[in-house]
C-alpha cells in the first residue's frame, strides 16, 4: 500500500475516523492502530507480519529483563543479546545472500571452490527501519535514556506504527512512547501542518521524482554508454533531485499522517543540498538515520574523544556501515567510503591543516563543492554494479548533444534544487496561516492543492526508493 | 474593607446549596452517556484543553471532509483509473461500474474541466522543445506593434 494511491487514501480515512472515535479509550485506540498497521504491512506480504510481531516481542522481553535487573553485568549481557538477535534477523534477511556469495568468491580465490547453500531470501519491506528502532529501544532502556514501555502493546505499536513502518523516519522510543502513554490531543497548527506536508509530499514524489525517474534517470543508468556527457551530467543531478524528492516526500507524508492522528515525528530532512560541508549535509539528510548512527555507533566507538587518527577511523567505520545499511552490495559500501573519506578530509583540514588566520572560503563554494561530491557519490549509489558506475564516469568524456534534457526535465531539476532556496520553515509558516482560516476554506485549499498535483502527475506510481532498504 | 462581595441583585444568600452546583445525579444523566459508561468508556468532565482539542479535531475533520468531497467531484478520472487497475473480482467490477457512472455524470456537468485544463496545459509544457522555447522568447522580445513615427 503506497502512500500516493487511492487505496491508501481510503485506508487513511477509515483509520482517521476510527482512531478519533476511540479517543477517550487510549488502550483501544492503540490496539486499533496496531491492527491497522498490521493490515498496512500485510498488504505487501502477510507472512512478514509474524516477523514484525516476533521482533517486537523479543525487544520488549529483553528491555523488560534489563529493567528488572540491577546487576550491571547481567544488564550488559542482556543488551548485547538483544542487539545480536536484532542483527541476526537483519543479517539473515538482508545480507545472507551477499555474505554467502562473498564467502564463495573468497574460497574460489583460495582454490577451494565449493557449492554453498545459496537461498533466495525475500527481503521483508522496511526491515532495516524496524530492527534499528527495536535496537534503539533496548539500548536506550539499558542506558536509562528511555523508560521501559508500560506494555507489550506500546512496543509493538512503536515498531509497527504504519506511518514510519516501511521507510522511516526512525522514531526513537523516547520520542514516541511518552506520546502513547495518554490519548493524543490534536491542535489546529498540527493538523494544518500535517495536511500541507501530505500535499507537499505528494507533489515531490508524484510530479518531480516520478517524472525524473521515468524520463531521465532510469534510461541513463540502465545503459550509460548510450548517452553523452550532457545527459550523464543531467542524470546525475537529476538523480540527486529525484532521491531527495522521493525520500523526503515519504518522510513528509509519514510526518503529516502521524500528525493527523495526533502524534509528532521528528523532522527527517532539512534542505540537505544547502549544506556547506559534508558534515553539515549529514545533519540535514536522513536526520533520523545519521543521529542513530552517531548515537549507537560513532559515539560508542569513541567518537572524537581519542585523538584525530582514532576519530578518522571511527568516521570511516560509521560511514562504511551506514553504506552497508542501505543495501547488500559493494556499490553501497563504496558510497559510504566516499562519504567517509570526504568527512575525514574535512576533519583533517579543519583541525590540523587550516590556520585560524587564513581567509574563509565563500559559503557558495562550500555548497557547490559539497553538492558535487554528493552527486558523484550518488552515481555509485544508483549504479547496479561497479562496471555500470565506471561506464557512467567514462561517459563524461563523450561530448555529444544531450537528447533527454528537454526544457521540461531541466525545469524539474532546477525546480527541485530551487526548493532548497525556500525559507527553511516554509511549510510551518504556511500552516500557521492555514490553521487560522475556517475549516471549509482550509479543506478547499488542501483539496485544490491535491487536485493540481493529481492533474499533472503521470499515471501509475513507482515504489519509494528507500523501500528496498 | 469587607471581603464579603455579594451581588445585591442576587437573592440567593451566600453559602446556600444553590451556590455550589452538585454533580448530576445518575438519574439526570443522558441515556447515551450511561450506555457509554456501561460499555466501559470512561467519561469525565472535559477540561479547557480537552475542549480545545475537540474543537481542533472537528476543524480537521471538516477540512478533510471538504477536501475529500472536492476531490471526489473534480478528480473523478483518477477514481476511474484506480478502479480499472483493481484485480478482477465481483467487488472490483462493481467499483469499476460505479466509478464509470460517477465519472460520466460529472463529465456531463462539466466538473472534469478544471482538471482537464490544467492537465492539457501541463502536457503542452512537457512537450516543449528547446526550439519552441527560443521561438517563444524571440516573439516576446520582438516589438508589439509598429514604432510610432517621430
Amino acid at each position: 500500500m503506497l502512500f500516493p494511491t487511492m487505496i491508501f487514501g481510503l485506508f487513511f480515512l477509515v483509520v482517521y475516523a476510527s482512531t478519533w472515535s476511540l479517543n477517550r479509550e487510549n488502550e483501544r485506540r492503540k490496539q486499533f492502530l496496531l491492527l491497522a498497521s498490521w493490515v498496512f504491512y500485510a498488504w505487501w506480504d502477510w507472512r512478514f507480519v509474524g516477523l514484525l510481531i516476533a521482533s517486537a516481542v523479543l525487544n520488549w522481553f529483553v528491555a523488560k529483563q534489563i529493567g528488572e535487573t540491577e546487576d550491571r553485568r547481567r544488564r550488559h549481557m542482556l543488551v548485547a543479546l538483544g542487539v545480536t538477535i536484532n542483527l541476526i534477523i537483519l543479517g539473515f534477511f538482508k545480507y545472507y545472500g551477499f555474505f554467502v556469495e562473498q564467502f564463495g568468491e573468497m574460497l574460489k580465490l583460495a582454490g577451494w571452490e565449493r557449492d554453498l547453500p545459496l537461498m533466495h531470501v525475500i527481503l521483508p519491506i522496511g526491515i532495516s527501519f524496524f530492527t534499528f528502532q527495536g535496537m534503539s529501544y533496548v539500548i536506550d532502556v539499558h542506558r536509562g535514556k528511555c523508560p521501559r514501555a508500560h506494555s507489550l502493546l506500546d512496543v509493538m505499536l512503536l515498531m509497527s506504527f504504519f506511518p514510519h513502518l516501511v521507510a522511516g523516519p526512525i522514531v526513537r522510543a523516547s520520542d514516541l512512547l511518552p506520546q502513547f502513554a495518554k490519548a493524543p490531543k490534536l491542535s489546529r497548527e498540527m493538523a494544518a501542518h500535517g495536511l500541507l506536508l501530505i500535499a507537499w509530499g505528494l507533489f515531490k514524489k508524484t510530479v518531480i521524482a516520478s517524472e525524473l525517474a521515468t524520463n531521465l534517470v532510469d534510461p541513463v543508468f540502465f545503459d550509460p554508454t548510450a548517452y553523452g556527457a550532457g545527459d550523464l551530467l543531467g542524470a546525475a543531478y537529476g538523480y540527486a533531485v529525484q532521491i531527495y524528492c522521493d525520500f523526503s516526500a515519504y518522510s513528509d507524508i509519514a510526518i503529516g499522517v502521524a500528525a493527523l492522528l495526533g502524534y509528532r515525528f521528528p523532522r527527517n530532512f532539512d534542505q540537505p543540498y544547502r549544506a556547506r560541508s559534508l558534515q553539515e549535509f549529514w545533519r540535514r539528510w536522513h536526520i533520523s538515520l545519521s543521529n542513530w548512527l552517531r548515537d549507537y555507533l560513532y559515539v560508542p566507538l569513541g567518537g572524537n574523544r581519542d585523538g584525530l587518527v582514532r576519530t578518522c577511523i571511527n568516521l570511516m567505520i560509521t560511514m562504511l556501515l551506514g553504506g552497508l545499511w542501505h543495501g547488500a552490495a559493494w556499490t553501497f559500501i563504496a558510497w559510504g567510503a566516499i562519504h567517509g573519506t570526504v568527512l575525514i578530509i574535512e576533519r583533517v583540514w579543519w583541525s590540523a591543516i587550516r590556520k585560524p588566520d587564513w581567509p574563509r572560503m565563500s559559503p557558495v563554494w562550500g555548497v557547490l563543492i559539497t553538492f558535487n561530491v554528493v552527486c558523484l557519490a550518488w552515481i555509485l549509489f544508483r549504479s547496479d554494479s561497479f562496471a555500470t558506475a565506471m561506464a557512467y564516469l567514462q561517459g563524461f568524456g563523450r561530448l555529444t548533444a544531450p537528447t533527454l534534457l528537454t526544457p521540461f526535465i531541466v525545469t524539474l531539476i532546477v525546480g527541485g534544487l530551487a526548493l532548497h532556496a525556500l525559507p527553511s520553515r516554509a511549510i510551518e509558516r504556511a500552516a500557521s496561516w492555514l490553521c487560522r482560516i475556517p475549516s471549509p476554506a482550509a479543506g478547499l485549499t488542501v483539496g485544490v492543492l491535491i487536485l493540481l498535483v493529481e492533474a499533472i502527475r503521470p499515471p501509475g506510481i513507482a515504489p519509494f526508493i528507500y523501500f528496498q532498504f | 474593607m469587607s471581603d464579603d462581595i455579594t451581588d445585591p441583585a442576587d437573592p440567593t444568600p451566600p453559602g446556600s446549596a444553590a451556590e455550589t452546583p452538585s454533580p448530576p445525579k445518575r438519574r439526570d444523566r443522558a441515556p447515551l452517556i450511561e450506555f457509554a459508561e456501561a460499555a466501559g468508556f470512561a467519561l469525565s468532565d472535559p477540561t479547557d484543553e480537552d475542549l480545545l482539542a475537540d474543537h481542533a479535531r472537528r476543524w480537521t475533520s471538516r477540512a478533510i471532509l471538504v477536501a475529500t468531497l472536492l476531490l471526489a467531484a473534480l478528480n473523478s478520472p483518477s477514481i476511474q483509473t484506480w478502479a480499472t487497475t483493481l484485480p478482477p473480482t465481483w467487488g472490483s467490477q462493481t467499483i469499476d461500474d460505479l466509478a464509470e457512472v460517477w465519472t460520466s455524470r460529472l463529465e456531463q456537468l462539466g466538473l472534469d474541466q478544471p482538471r482537464t485544463v490544467v492537465h492539457d496545459h501541463y502536457q503542452g509544457f512537457q512537450q516543449l522543445s528547446w526550439r519552441d522555447v527560443v521561438k517563444t522568447l524571440r516573439v516576446r522580445r520582438a516589438p508589439a506593434g509598429n514604432p510610432k513615427p517621430r
